[in-house]
């Protein structure tokens, strides 16, 4: 399978493995599916049915201009469960991918079996702050990104303008900043809604394990691992994330 | 098919998905050969490994596992992986293949 309509919007959808089926979504901004593909989705893939979509405006999905609050993404989320089939699955979404994943859980608790959040905000509105790219000025451009798409892109080359005309097109065409802007913080009890086993991961130079200090003690079913690295913390230690998922999902 | 046949026939497999994920016109450019790099000289982007894996899978299935193969590299490994390095390791899947 490689294109799915999803909620009246063209979705690039990559299935590996049989199993139990495990949704994983990635970040917004610089993400798309590939960030999943070849780290913890290759090694779940041998025990699950690992589904990785672009969420719209990313990577090979549809460009559309509007739909960037949590509402819509996570109505994106749940039409695709919906066309996969009836049975429970499973969530791991990073960053602002995860929290698309946690709002679909609590409006669903009976569809999500466990769900698993990689660094992600209890701010929507702080993935600008901190993922905002410098989209006129390439070169501080390259300098923020995650070290694998540094090392990867040069000034005036091919995928380096693949990546400004994403980035340009997501940050500068769409509704996703206003979208954002508008999303209020998750509350206290947005977070106790949540029915099912939750595994919080961070890096231990992560931006937001901070937000979760408080929350985090007064959930009964979180379990919180903390990792060497940052916020791209899947990247950085994909074996280490894979296991520590795999215990969960099997547990 | 000797060995180098298969070298050959498999490099001119790739060569041809390469050019249909990035595009002819940019791929005319560069004579796709075995000591080219998919990164530095192809730039290929992450999410266009991705419709590579999808082409191999469709095209040799199952006998030939490329996203574990590429899933145990680390990224430095995957950024300076030249076209030869694949298709050697798409020769040795059918290798072994044959003698199993």
């Amino acid at each position: 399978m490689s294109f799915v309509r999803a909620n009246s919007v063209t979705h690039h959808v990559q299935v590996l493995g049989q199993g139990p089926r495990v949704f994983f979504l990635h970040g917004l901004g610089i993400g798309n599916l590939a960030s999943w593909y070849f780290t913890a989705a290759a090694a779940l893939s041998g025990q699950h049915q690992v589904v990785m979509y672009d969420l719209r405006g990313h990577g090979k999905s549809e460009r559309i201009a509007s739909g960037y609050d949590l509402a819509t993404l996570a109505a994106d989320l749940g039409s695709l469960v919906d066309h996969l089939g009836q049975e429970p699955v499973s969530l791991v979404g990073h960053s602002g991918g995860g929290l698309i994943a946690m709002r679909y859980a609590i409006a669903h608790p009976e569809r999500v079996r466990r769900l698993v959040l990689l660094d992600v905000p209890l701010s929507p509105a702080r993935i600008l702050h901190l993922d905002r790219p410098e989209l006129h000025d390439p070169a501080r451009l390259l300098a923020s990104l995650p070290a694998h798409l540094r090392e990867s892109a040069r000034p005036g080359r091919r995928r380096l303008n693949n990546l400004l005309g994403t980035l340009e097109f997501l940050f500068s065409q769409s509704s996703l900043v206003d979208d954002l802007s508008a999303e209020p913080d998750v509350s206290d009890e947005m977070l106790w809604r949540l029915g099912c086993p939750l595994l919080c991961i961070f890096g231990d130079r992560s931006y937001y394990h901070s937000h979760w200090e408080q929350p985090a003690r007064a959930l009964p079913l979180v379990r919180t691992e903390v990792l060497p690295g940052g916020h791209h913390i899947h990247l950085e230690q994909p074996e280490a994330v894979s296991r520590l998922i795999t215990e969960f999902l099997d547990g | 098919m000797t060995r180098e046949e298969l070298h050959g026939k498999t490099l001119e497999t790739i060569a041809q998905f390469l050019r249909e994920i990035i595009g002819e016109d940019w791929a005319l450019d560069i004579d796709i050969e075995a000591k080219t790099s998919f990164s530095r000289d192809l730039e290929l982007e992450s999410i266009e490994f991705v419709a590579l894996a999808e082409k191999m899978q469709n095209h040799y299935g199952s006998r030939v596992d490329f996203v574990n193969w590429l899933s145990s590299k680390n990224i430095n490994e995957v950024i300076s992986l030249t076209v030869g390095e694949l298709v050697e390791f798409i020769v040795q899947c059918h290798l072994c293949a044959q003698t199993a």
